[in-house]
């Protein structure tokens, strides 16, 4: 009697909510034995009745298997009538990644708004004016998904990761959060506290200080606004200068919708009433890139010297066969730590390796690095070593620049290794749904379509010797921008 | 904010006051749609925080009128839904050779790279006092040099065809695999049957990578959380196989030498028990099987399984604890776990759910205070630490599970507090909203995680081992939707109820209550 009673209660509170059936539908697929014994009856317990994870489960329906070769996806684009435009590519991968993509980030910051990209980077996904953040971050778990946001000096990415089945709901969360943010003022004070305590640090870590300084000195003007601005500067931003940039940058034809692993017109049928009544607005004018370079010097109480050299490469991603070149440049040269653990195939042949880390104990770290935006770039040499060595060091990192310069000196098998390994870490990074989304996301950006993967990988095997040489050469046309710090300069 | 609002507000002023209500009522429209924020200004005599608080209101009023297509899909109460539609997958094949070794792949025949790895079922377990360290010893000495390739070879080889090599070795398995461009895969197999079967041990070598591995030592020891869950195996498994470290103790470093390390080769490094072959990417079942037949023939063939050398060696759970205190560290780490389900007791499933129940938690994510786990709103809202993770961690025979958090040496109490109650509450009270959205994030975790080639052939690789055979999605979602709050509950009796905890403690501990506190805090004797 009182069994039938609780069974009724439990019947009862399943069917409060209209979500009650759908709950008990899919956990009846699999046969859950009756309750058995008094004691299992008076803590509601159920005794186990599956088989061990080594045994296959009866009774499930397996969906059919997909082929081997599941034809790769064509990247679909649809621009709306607004400029809005909105990629896709399917994938056989259960799982399905939506990027939003902004032409937006520090180089388009002024004075007034310095710091507003880091600041939007962490507000994003905070309350929107249609939802609280609490209810943003159950709706993300409800579904299991993840998402994240992040900024650069020319775009901002917001992605939203999830199954397949979930793609209505990660479009209008991903859409709402990024078009109708509320910056509520506790929100927007709570996470200035956070950017700050997040500069200060970043300023401690002498990789991201040289990369920031090298901007700032190398450039003037947009190029050279901190990524991470300053305290104060950051300290006198709010909601409303936020407001003021989101809708002066975030306008609808600055703004990619990327997706990987959905379908064209499902992504269309969800997105484009989410996203075609966006404000056209004026675009501005696009920041020129000055190089100018320049000396930044800060002095650490480490006993290390760190020191970053680069010079500009004009032109940027627009021209990619310069791009590809100076990609397939930084891995020829390569280099990294001196006690990298790991196997091989992690560029231990590259030049700098072989002809510095190798030679060279004093020297803690060695290597090159490249930073390309649309317009222009940078291409140098980072490293870390001993104070008292530093100025050895800086003649090395010269020496290695010129050697690559002069004709002739990088030879066929160095070069083939280079671009065999250009070419297999782009593959590899594209194997990645979340790398694919953002690639289309910021392709269509910067070149307005997606060119074939194929079509860089060519560019890859075209790079010659002679390639090689005349870009660094050019590069080395272009002022020096010289950034150190630590001890003893 | 204040003064710029207020020399806003005077621009605003200065200007001439339309006459015509209607031309008025026009700029405010404006207003709300465009760019001014400000609100309609407040009669002059209003003072300063009564203009702020009128246009916090003003701000608070957009947040009133929500637009219904935003808010048409999502909810944030958490559903069962079906994925009968997008579970469909590549067929994991399985090929047996009659020596016992293994053959699964995954074909995607799309991509132009593919994985290939080799997955063995040894690992630090299953040496003993003497030998600790050998099978991380080996996996630093296989790169070093075959019969036919010598070590400078073997890399060139590698990085000239844009390939990776690694390795990693844990305490049940050691895995050694390659990523390579899809015509490659045969040599990628050719270098790893080479590694694994003809590699030479040179003593010079052995005597250079010794440096090396106690170097790495030196680096472990720096990584706290390393620390912890090192000495949390060392006391909750004392005196048996899995009580021991990977790296092994110096003392085994300085001393082990090539024989060891063949000796340890040709007992666990046989075809018949251990070695599992995967590939994944563009990889064709039949022609790899072909190869690896070609390939793999000299593989040890000593008979005995790994579960006999586990039943030899069981790992027995010991409620213990161990703590170094340090207090010039700033924040202090401890782990307190319960003894766990072996990798195929049915309810490793339900542990992975009641994992996800208690979720993790740090600093800067983007949750916060919101998240649905119960100890993470605790943590966050009482801010009583730094990060806080549940973990979950399954072996042959047995396994662990609880909780690894650090944080400010006077928040000690309260967290160990938040924690206990928390992990025991499984026991009594378990709502099934929780539940459901532990089974949504576990599911997509799962499937979130298998993005690339690498882990499809990370995760045939370690499912071939523990459990002898692939799960289909279909199949493991099955099990995780039969996992509901009756299940739960009696899980958390089996293995949370009134049991011995393991804690492991580093850093300024001093403020951590003692053993006692928290065995006594496995039941509720009220509630």
């Amino acid at each position: 009697m009182y069994r039938t009673a609780s069974s009724r209660l439990r019947a009862l509170k399943a069917r409060t909510g209209s979500r009650g059936f759908a709950r008990y539908a899919s956990t009846s697929a699999v046969a859950t034995k009756s309750s058995g014994g008094i004691f299992s009856w008076l803590t509601g317990e159920k005794s186990s009745s599956l088989p061990p994870l080594d045994f296959p489960l009866e009774n499930i329906v397996l969906p059919p298997p997909l082929p081997d070769y599941v034809e790769p996806g064509k990247t679909k684009i649809t621009t709306l009538p607004n400029g809005v435009r909105i990629a896709s590519e399917t994938s056989a991968n259960p799982a399905a990644s939506i990027g939003l993509f902004v032409d937006s980030g520090s180089i388009y910051e002024n004075p007034d708004s310095y710091g507003a990209t880091h600041l939007l980077e962490r507000m994003a996904f905070k309350s929107s004016t249609n939802r609280s953040h609490l209810r943003i971050v159950r709706e993300v778990e409800a579904i299991g998904g993840n998402v994240t946001a992040s900024a650069s000096r020319e775009h901002m990415s917001y992605t939203y990761d999830a199954l397949k089945t979930y793609v209505p709901q990660m479009v209008e969360l991903l859409v709402d959060c990024v078009r109708n943010p509320a910056f509520l003022d506790w929100e927007v004070s709570e996470q200035i506290l956070k950017v700050s305590a997040e500069i200060s640090e970043y300023s401690k870590n002498p990789h991201h200080l040289l990369l920031e300084a090298i901007h700032s000195t190398g450039y003037s003007g947009a190029y050279a606004n901190g990524l991470l601005a300053s305290e104060a500067a950051v300290n006198r931003l709010n909601g409303t200068v936020l407001e003021k940039f989101v809708s002066e940058h975030y306008t609808a034809p600055r703004i990619v919708l990327a997706a990987s692993g959905v379908e064209h017109d499902k992504l269309l049928e969800y997105a484009e009433p989410l996203l075609s009544d966006l404000p056209e607005g004026s675009s501005p004018a696009v920041a020129k890139p000055i190089y100018t370079g320049g000396d930044f010097r800060r002095k650490g109480d480490s006993g290390m010297t760190h020191f970053a050299m680069a010079f500009e490469f004009p032109g940027g991603w627009i021209k990619e066969k310069d791009a590809m070149t100076l990609t397939v440049l930084q891995m020829l040269m390569g280099g990294g730590g001196s006690f990298s653990a790991g196997g091989p195939g992690k560029g231990m042949y590259s030049r700098l390796y072989l002809r510095v880390l190798n030679e060279h104990p004093q020297i803690q770290s060695f290597c090159a690095f490249n930073s390309i935006y649309n317009h222009t770039g940078l291409f140098g040499i980072q490293a870390s070593t001993g104070s008292d060595f530093a100025p050895h060091a800086i003649e090395i990192a010269c020496r290695e620049l010129t050697a690559v310069a002069s004709p002739g000196d990088v030879d066929e098998v160095q070069l083939n290794r280079a671009k065999q390994s250009t070419k297999s870490a782009i593959l590899m990074n594209l194997e990645s749904r979340m790398v694919a989304t953002e690639d289309i996301g910021k392709q269509i950006l910067t070149y307005g379509e997606r060119k074939p993967v194929e079509h860089f990988l060519k560019a890859v095997d075209q790079v010659t010797a002679k390639d090689i040489a005349t870009i660094t050469q050019r590069l080395f046309e272009s002022p020096l921008t010289l950034a150190c710090y630590g001890d003893g300069n | 904010m204040t003064i710029r609002q207020l020399i806003n507000l005077g621009l605003r002023n200065r200007r001439p006051i339309r006459p015509f209500t209607s031309a008025r009522s026009h700029s405010t429209a404006v207003a709300t749609s465009a760019d001014a924020p400000l609100p309609s200004p407040p009669p002059p005599t209003a003072m300063i925080y009564d203009r702020l608080a009128l246009a916090v209101q003003e701000k608070l009023k957009r947040l009133e009128e929500s637009d219904p297509r935003f808010l048409r899909y999502n909810s944030p109460h958490p559903t069962v839904d079906s994925h009968d539609e997008i579970l469909s997958a590549p067929l994991t094949k399985v090929t047996t050779l009659p020596n016992g070794l293994r053959i699964a792949t995954e074909s995607n025949l799309a991509t132009t790279t593919a994985t290939v790895g080799v997955f063995i079922d040894a690992g630090s377990r299953f040496e003993n006092e003497d030998s600790n360290g050998t099978a991380h010893f080996l996996e630093h000495m296989i790169f070093k040099g075959t019969e036919k390739r010598t070590a400078r070879q073997l890399e060139e080889e590698i990085e000239n065809m844009g390939g990776h090599l690694n390795a990693y070795t844990s305490r049940e398995q050691t895995t050694y695999y390659a990523k390579v461009f899809d015509k490659d895969v045969p040599r990628a197999l050719d270098i790893l049957s080479d590694i694994l079967q003809n590699s030479k041990f040179d003593e010079n070598r052995i005597i250079r990578e010794r440096d090396v591995i106690l170097r790495e030592m030196e680096e472990v020891e720096g990584q706290t959380e390393e620390v912890i869950f090192d000495h949390l195996h060392a006391t909750a498994f004392q005196y048996t196989p899995l009580g021991r470290t990977i790296l092994g103790p110096a003392q085994n470093v300085r001393r082990i030498g090539q024989k060891d390390i063949q000796d340890y080769i040709a007992t666990h490094y046989t075809a018949s028990r251990t070695v599992v072959l995967v590939g994944s990417g563009a990889v064709k079942h039949e022609e790899f099987v072909e190869e690896v037949k070609k390939l793999f023939t000299k593989l040890s063939s000593n008979p005995i399984t790994s579960s006999e050398l586990v039943a030899k060696a069981p790992s027995i759970f010991t409620g213990s604890e161990v703590r170094m205190r340090d207090d010039d560290i700033p924040l202090a780490q401890f782990a307190v776990a319960f003894e766990g389900a072996s990798w195929t007791d049915p309810d490793s499933i339900a542990l992975m759910v009641m994992q996800s129940m208690l979720g993790s938690w740090n600093k800067s994510a983007g949750g916060g205070k919101h998240m649905g786990s119960e100890l993470a709103q605790r943590v966050g809202i009482n801010e009583i630490a730094e990060s806080m993770m549940a973990f979950n961690t399954n072996y042959k025979d047995t396994g662990l599970f609880g909780v690894y958090a650090v944080a400010k040496p006077d928040c000690l109490d309260d967290l160990a507090y938040a924690i206990m109650y928390e992990l025991t509450k499984l026991c009594y009270r378990v709502s099934e909203a929780d539940v459901i959205r532990a089974r949504n994030q576990l599911k997509s975790s799962l499937l979130l995680h298998i993005d690339g080639s690498s882990p499809v052939a990370e995760d045939i690789g370690r499912q071939m081992i523990t459990y002898g055979r692939r799960i289909p999605y279909a199949e493991l979602f099955a099990r995780i939707d039969a996992v509901d709050t009756s299940t739960i509950k009696r899980v958390a009796n089996r293995f949370i109820f009134d049991r011995d905890v393991a804690i492991s403690a580093v850093g300024p501990v001093q403020g951590l209550p003692d053993y006692n506190w928290f065995r006594r805090r496995t039941y509720w004797l009220r509630y």
